[in-house]
């Protein structure tokens, strides 16, 4: 066995921890065998042929850990079809799970973010990018659980993320500049926090329903999201207004803690009613 | 017992090679790999871990079973092969039979066409 044989056969070792543990324990050895008499015969053709082997197997190593950990943790047959087009459960439960938890983690990401800039350790530039970017995974997660739900993971997935993006950019860099811009009065700054989450939210709704069902779902889910993102932000900002004249100027940590905490149940809230609205429906067969 | 056969139908193709691989004798994972290939025309180049989920699942549905050749392996302990169960080997059949009803139906209307 040559050095780049014997180096790929080491890696590939290291990469089969990956593995769930039964699946590893059952299949462990004869999978480093056959790599191993893969490679070697590879290795004999030519460079090329070794790359080909090596590339085969990292291209296919990711939907093979998510097959065999799918297959591991729900104890069935799992393909990528039967993960991507079947419905599993309750739209509303997992709407609210996946949306709560994408806020959370949105907010803690943010909350750092905002640490990151203010000690001038990111430029505006990549901070930019990477809210962009956290708000396209926020979207996603959320699209995901709903897909998951609703068997409509591959439509919902990205509309998530794009709707995410297109609702969140555009009416947050509206507000900025509205902020900047307006009168100061707290009554005007809160409604128009409210009213521009609202719209953020129907814009976020009317992707994934418009994505997923067309026209057909396209008004209950930006109804839906509307309703719940305004509550959302108005509620947000009450929570805002309160910690303040309560306990004063409070630690980035405890602050960043409520608002975390908040936004997982605002989250819920808002991916309930959008997994309500995005709900499968019997068809009525006269 | 054949409409249950039936609604396991359609095979994917990887799985319907696999199994076509085991069909005249057991094999052992490496053996099952190269063999998909030439039975492919090379169109079909299994992972090890795509490969292995596929023995897997077939293992766990009773279509094929594992047994210790005689051989040892590279680390000294029997070789393990893989061959076809009655019903994984009914599957086959079945899933031929598909194959082979559907070829006849393409055939006879494109010879229609073509007249």
């Amino acid at each position: 066995m040559n050095r780049a044989a014997f180096l790929a056969s080491q890696a590939y070792a290291a990469l089969l921890r990956l593995y769930p543990p039964s699946f590893r324990h059952e299949f462990g050895d004869e999978l480093q065998i056959v790599f191993a008499a893969a490679v070697a015969d590879a290795t004999a053709q030519g460079r090329l042929a070794f790359a080909m082997t090596c590339g085969r197997e990292l291209r296919d190593l990711a939907p093979a850990l998510v097959r065999e950990y799918a297959a591991h943790w729900f104890r069935k047959d799992v393909t990528m079809q039967t993960l991507t087009a079947k419905s599993h459960g309750n739209p509303v439960l997992w709407g609210a799970l996946g949306l709560g938890l994408a806020m959370g983690l949105k907010y803690v990401a943010t909350t750092w973010l905002s640490w990151s800039t203010r000690g001038g350790v990111l430029s505006p530039l990549l901070t930019a990018t990477l809210t962009l970017l956290l708000y396209a995974l926020t979207g996603a997660l959320a699209g995901l659980s709903l897909g998951w739900a609703t068997g409509k993971a591959r439509a919902l997935a990205p509309a998530g993320a794009l709707g995410f993006v297109l609702a969140l950019g555009v009416s947050r860099g509206t507000y900025t500049a509205l902020a900047a811009w307006a009168p100061t009065a707290d009554w005007i700054i809160l409604l128009a926090a409210v009213f521009i989450s609202a719209l953020c939210g129907a814009v976020f709704g009317a992707v994934l329903g418009g994505i997923g069902w067309g026209r057909e779902r396209l008004g209950w889910a930006a109804l839906a999201g509307g309703v719940t993102f305004g509550i959302g932000e108005l509620s947000g900002r009450l929570l805002q207004s309160w910690i303040f004249v309560r306990f004063g100027q409070q630690t980035p940590w405890s602050t960043g803690l409520a608002f975390t905490l908040f936004g997982v149940m605002s989250g819920a809230l808002a991916g309930a009613a959008l997994g309500w609205a995005l709900r499968p429906r019997r068809v009525a067969i006269s | 017992m054949i409409s249950d056969i039936q609604t396991l139908l359609p095979l994917t193709e990887a799985t319907f090679f696999v199994l076509l691989s085991l069909a005249p004798a057991p094999r052992h994972g490496y053996a099952i790999m190269k063999d998909v290939q030439g039975l492919s025309a090379g169109r079909i180049v299994l992972s090890t871990g795509t490969l292995y989920g596929i023995l897997k699942r077939l293992l766990e549905q009773g279509w094929i079973e594992r047994l210790e050749s005689d051989q040892p392996d590279e680390t000294g302990r029997p070789r393990k092969e893989y061959q076809l169960t009655a019903l994984g080997r009914q599957i086959l059949t079945a899933e031929l039979d598909r194959l082979q009803t559907l070829v006849t139906a393409a055939q006879q209307r494109m010879a229609g066409v073509e007249a």
